[in-house]
């Protein structure tokens, strides 16, 4: 990587995507927002090709032998249709919980075979302690999301029940996973990552940045993260370990 | 899965009938029906030979449904089942969850809209994927956006960027979206609108034939409970005719219409009014195919026979029993209502009746509760409606006052309750 090619800042991603926007309905993809949060004043569409599948959640349904899913993931983060196809391919059927609705998500666990929830590390604390104040059992698999502007933490009835299994990914910004784990990751349930294989990593004095690689609609080059990251490792998988370091 | 070929509506004659029951009842499979029908272990399918075998059949409802256990109800491995939808649980009563598989015969959407560019929806009517199956299948690139009712700024702002002109989304959202879409100046983009959940109202039609000129409108009218969605096929466009919303039935379901108090049947006559009682089969594979289901939907028969789908034509007047209405922000809740109430028992009783009609305000329509309520002596209706809404909860942490404040709501209207028999239960939701 050129180190000569300026870092893409969050306000210069803004500038790229308000100059592609018109021509988003010709370039015939999906949108995903470029914010977490949706009352975000820069809150922009980011285009994504619509053939895109969500590869580590899926690896996850898998490792899981998923029975039934449950996504209590924010609609507006425009995950129902990858996941789904994450689900078909495991043979598992989608439920679409809002986050709002616990009740509902707590009587999806006990009578309609959901053993996995898939959501974002902020309503695994609160759906899990919910679940916990009702006396109910936890599910058996986690695919937790988290935000790369907040702290990586999952909830200590999940890291500390050896039954229950969690995957974790660090997402860009939703729907762009940066950082996911594979099976071996996801059993230490640590906050340590492998980076995703549509990204190349950058490490300078400058702090981390991404830079896309492959066919992607919208080549990402030295995005800066909210985050600096180090290579710690090998994992028996083969593939590098990071994790955060401030 | 879909034709383009706009036959006619064929919809279930008395052999498949028959032929759906002896399916859902051999043995091996679920033994939903079996039970319901009162078969002995090992005994061969149920045969109904002659139609009045078919009207002899129970009905079920939601009680049945929920009686046996979600795994028992399957008709097909849990790995086949697509997704899984679920009432809201919000009554009070326990959650159902209905597990469905490829939705089908959906070709009828296409004589409204050609689907090529990308479509705001919400996971009901259908599930946003349903919808790019639907654009697949024509040839196009899958473009959804999903519609995130508590953050609908967001989703609209996707929608704009995205190019969207269609929409499926339920009825109340509808002010939502248009107070947004007005926003971004992208009302007359939409050249198609689904609506769905609740009756097309005279001045939500108007709102939206005045906030998206262009776009064609037609209502879908299903059910959590039928697998082979929807129910109600639009027989047209909601054009500004009464009524404002006109169903057939599908080609792959049977609809019956019964006396809902005593269950007899009722003949679908022009005028003729009664519950709805659907039998859905869509073909394999199926999770749960449906067999003389009590929709608790009163509907009004507006032709005996339509001459364009053959089949007769009706709308849908409302529920026979509510338990809770939708609306923008959450639901009002007949058990909520009884809640608040009983904080001021010492002026009214817990007997109520809510209206919930729509007025338009500032061009956009708006709902207004009408809390009928028995005072014990004189009170001020007016002092009491600001009390009351001030704690009647519409979504865990968002009052009735809270939408009056956001404008989504006109402020809460009580007056007396008329008399009624002494001591008669009486706690009723009605959308006027």
């Amino acid at each position: 990587m050129n180190v000569d090619v300026p870092l893409l800042t969050k306000k210069g991603l803004n500038a790229l995507l308000d100059a592609i926007e018109p021509r988003i309905p010709e370039m015939h993809c999906r949108v995903i927002p470029s914010s977490f949060d949706a009352d975000d004043s820069e809150l922009r569409a980011f285009p994504s090709k619509s053939d895109w599948k969500w590869d580590s959640c899926q690896k996850a349904l898998q490792n899981f032998q998923t029975r039934a899913v449950m996504m209590r993931l924010p609609l507006f983060w425009q995950m129902e249709s990858p996941l789904h196809a994450a689900c078909r391919s495991v043979g598992a059927p989608i439920f679409i919980n809002e986050p709002e609705n616990m009740p509902v998500g707590a009587a999806a666990l006990s009578s309609a075979e959901v053993d996995t929830v898939v959501t974002e590390a902020g309503d695994g604390f609160s759906f899990s302690e919910y679940l916990s104040q009702k006396n109910l059992p936890l599910p058996r698999n986690w695919v937790i999301v988290h935000r790369s502007d907040a702290p990586w933490q999952i909830p200590a009835a999940l890291r500390d029940a050896p039954e229950i299994q969690v995957a974790q990914e660090v997402h860009a910004f939703p729907g762009l996973p940066i950082l996911h784990q594979c099976q071996i990751l996801a059993r230490k349930k640590a906050s340590v990552f492998h980076v995703s294989d549509a990204f190349a990593l950058q490490h300078d004095d400058t702090g981390t940045s991404i830079t896309s690689i492959g066919d992607v609609l919208l080549s990402l080059t030295r995005f800066e993260l909210p985050f600096t990251l180090a290579t710690i490792g090998t994992c028996v998988c083969g593939a590098k370990t990071v994790k955060k370091i401030s | 899965m879909w034709g383009q070929d706009g036959q006619k509506n064929i919809v279930i004659d008395f052999q498949q009938r028959r032929a759906l029951v002896a399916h859902c009842t051999r043995a091996g499979t679920s033994d939903f029906y079996r039970d319901l029908y009162g078969m002995p272990p090992g005994t061969p399918s149920y045969d109904v030979p002659t139609e009045e075998a078919w009207r002899a059949l129970p009905f079920i409802g939601k009680d049945e449904l929920l009686r046996k256990p979600f795994a028992r109800r399957l008709f097909s491995p849990l790995s086949e089942v697509d997704y899984l939808r679920s009432t809201t649980g919000t009554t009070g009563k326990s959650v159902l969850f209905s597990p469905r598989t490829d939705l089908r015969h959906g070709e009828y959407r296409l004589q409204y809209h050609d689907f090529k560019n990308a479509l705001l929806a919400y996971t009901i009517p259908a599930m946003p994927h349903w919808h790019e199956k639907l654009q697949r299948s024509l040839g196009y690139a899958p473009r959804v956006v999903v519609f995130d009712p508590k953050r609908a700024r967001a989703s609209v702002r996707l929608a704009r960027s995205a190019g969207v002109d269609g929409m499926s989304l339920f009825a109340f959202h509808i002010p939502l979206v248009g107070k947004e879409m007005e926003r971004e100046g992208m009302g007359a983009r939409i050249r198609f609108i689904e609506i769905c959940g609740e009756a097309c109202t005279r001045s939500l039609y108007e709102y939206m034939r005045k906030t998206f000129p262009n776009a064609t409108i037609i209502p879908l009218y299903g059910s959590t409970e039928a697998e082979d969605s929807p129910t109600g096929v639009p027989c047209r466009a909601i054009d500004g005719r009464e009524p404002l919303a006109l169903y057939h039935e599908k080609q792959s379901q049977y609809h019956e219409l019964i006396e809902p108090e005593t269950g007899a049947l009722i003949e679908p006559r022009a005028g003729a009014e009664g519950e709805l009682v659907v039998s859905a089969y869509a073909g394999e594979p199926s999770a749960f195919p449906l067999i003389r289901f009590r929709t608790d939907d009163i509907v009004r028969v507006v032709d005996a026979h339509c001459v364009e789908h053959g089949t007769w034509s009706f709308t849908v007047l409302g529920r026979t029993s509510l338990d809770f209405l939708r609306v923008a922000g959450g639901m009002l809740r007949a058990d909520e209502i009884e809640r608040v109430l009983r904080q001021f028992e010492q002026y009214v009783s817990d007997r109520f009746e809510l209206h919930l009609t729509e007025e338009t305000a500032g061009g956009v329509p708006k709902v207004r509760g009408l809390l009928y309520v028995d005072p014990k002596h004189d009170v001020d209706f007016d002092a009491l409606a600001r009390k009351i809404e001030s704690m009647l909860r519409v979504g865990p942490s968002f009052t009735y006052q809270d939408g009056v404040t956001r404008g989504l709501y006109m402020p809460l209207v009580c007056g007396r309750l008329a008399n009624t028999a002494e001591g008669k239960k009486q706690k009723r939701l009605i959308r006027d």
